[in-house]
């Protein structure tokens, strides 16, 4: 069964050439929580970095500062970069403005860089130095430990690069994916209004038919008077012979013909004069007297 | 029309019965037809089409009824309908305004991003 548009009207997007609602808060809830998890990693690193100065809690409110700068810039720039790129693919900016998208680009890599090696070197550091030095009684076995890919301030600086370009990408992609090229729009404005316009015909031809029924309904109505009153003409003729069957049975059994004209006649004024009163007025088409002939 | 669409047909009362009892009671007192009994015979039979007519109402007014609630269903609908059909058309008014924008936007002069480039 076809689908009633009527009650159940198809699903058409109510504005084009832009995003959704739903879809412009589910980017910026994914924007958001890659800030925060860029923001735990970045903290806990910092903390390593400065491990010798975060012990005597000399970095306070400087290093959530930097840290929050950090993974807010880690998240935003490919974003704009992408933003950036779009619109001047779509022709809205100028081409002058790749060259400012590919010089944001160059600052989030050299964020990432300049993470992941001070993030190495402070792995290397810690490790000449041979732990906290303010600790006394370490161990003070001096290895002029160089650069290493397997040591595990190193594997740690590289994971925590992998999330945090993970992160970038994803940010970049949303922004991609989310800011259409215009044509794509305009295409679709169009083809949106071409299904609204169909599905208004539809609309047009489930209108017609509605009128049909409505007049049907009022012909049926019609009709059931005029078969109402064919009913009560049949009804009223049939109680016209059994009273005219009586009277006649009457005539044929009595003896005395005066008394029997005299019951018939008294039958007929009967009915005759019961007849108007029993007829209950009808609806706007005439009734038929059901006195006249039918006998 | 299907047949289940029509409304039910009239079933006219028989007389039959009627007709069988009165003669019967007749032939019963055929020497004793006086005034009372012809008032008797009269009387039965006046019920007797009193209670055929207010059958008839009846089918009368259940078939008033059926056809009033298609009626009032068809309206209903044609109101949706109509309802409907207005929105359609505010929607495709909005919808060729956003057409043309974007349009405009494609061919180079759009308002709203003149400041940018």
């Amino acid at each position: 069964m076809a689908r009633d548009i009527v009650t159940r009207p198809p699903r058409m997007r109510p504005r084009v050439g832009h995003v959704s609602p739903l879809a412009h808060v589910l980017v910026y809830v994914l924007l958001v929580t890659m800030i925060a998890v860029d923001y735990i990693l970045l903290a806990q690193a910092l903390t390593l970095l400065l491990r010798n100065d975060s012990q005597y809690g000399s970095i306070g409110v400087q290093m959530y500062v930097i840290t929050l700068g950090i993974s807010l810039a880690v998240v935003t720039l490919p974003h704009v970069t992408a933003i950036l790129l779009r619109r001047v693919q779509a022709g809205v900016m100028s081409r002058r403005w790749i060259a400012v998208s590919i010089v944001l680009a160059l600052v989030w890599a050299a964020i990432l860089a300049a993470i992941t090696i001070a993030r190495i070197k402070a792995g290397i550091d810690a490790q000449s130095a041979g732990g906290l030095t303010g600790l006394v009684g370490g161990s003070q076995t001096v290895a002029p430990a160089g650069f290493s890919w397997t040591a595990p301030d190193t594997i740690m600086a590289f994971l925590m690069l992998g999330v945090l370009v993970t992160s970038g990408a994803i940010s970049f992609v949303v922004a991609w994916l989310t800011t259409r090229p215009l044509l794509t729009a305009a295409e679709k404005a169009h083809a949106h209004a071409a299904r609204l316009r169909v599905h208004r015909d539809r609309l047009l031809g489930e209108a017609v038919a509605a009128q049909e029924r409505t007049r049907s309904a009022l012909l049926l109505d019609a009709h059931d008077v005029v078969r109402y009153t064919g009913a009560r003409v049949t009804f009223h003729s049939r109680m016209d012979v059994v009273r005219a069957q009586l009277a006649t049975r009457l005539a044929q059994r009595e003896r005395d013909p005066e008394s029997t004209s005299q019951i018939i006649r008294e039958l007929r004024s009967h009915r005759i004069v019961e007849a108007p009163d029993v007829v209950p007025p009808l609806p706007p088409t005439a009734p038929a007297a059901p006195s006249g002939g039918a006998q | 029309m299907p047949r289940r669409e029509r409304l039910k047909d009239y079933r006219v009362p028989r007389t039959g019965g009627l007709r069988r009892r009165l003669l019967w009671r007749l032939r019963r007192m055929r020497h004793a037809v006086d005034v009372e009994t012809l008032e008797v015979f009269e009387h039965e039979l006046a019920a007797f089409e009193r209670a055929g007519v207010a059958d008839l109402e009846r089918q009368r007014t259940r078939n008033v009824a059926a056809a009033s609630a298609r009626v009032a269903e068809a309206q209903a609908r044609e109101e949706l309908i109509r309802r409907a059909l207005d929105r359609v058309e505010t929607g495709i008014r909005r919808a060729d305004l956003d057409a043309e924008r974007l349009d405009a936007k494609l061919a180079g002069h759009d308002p709203d991003f003149h400041t940018y480039a």
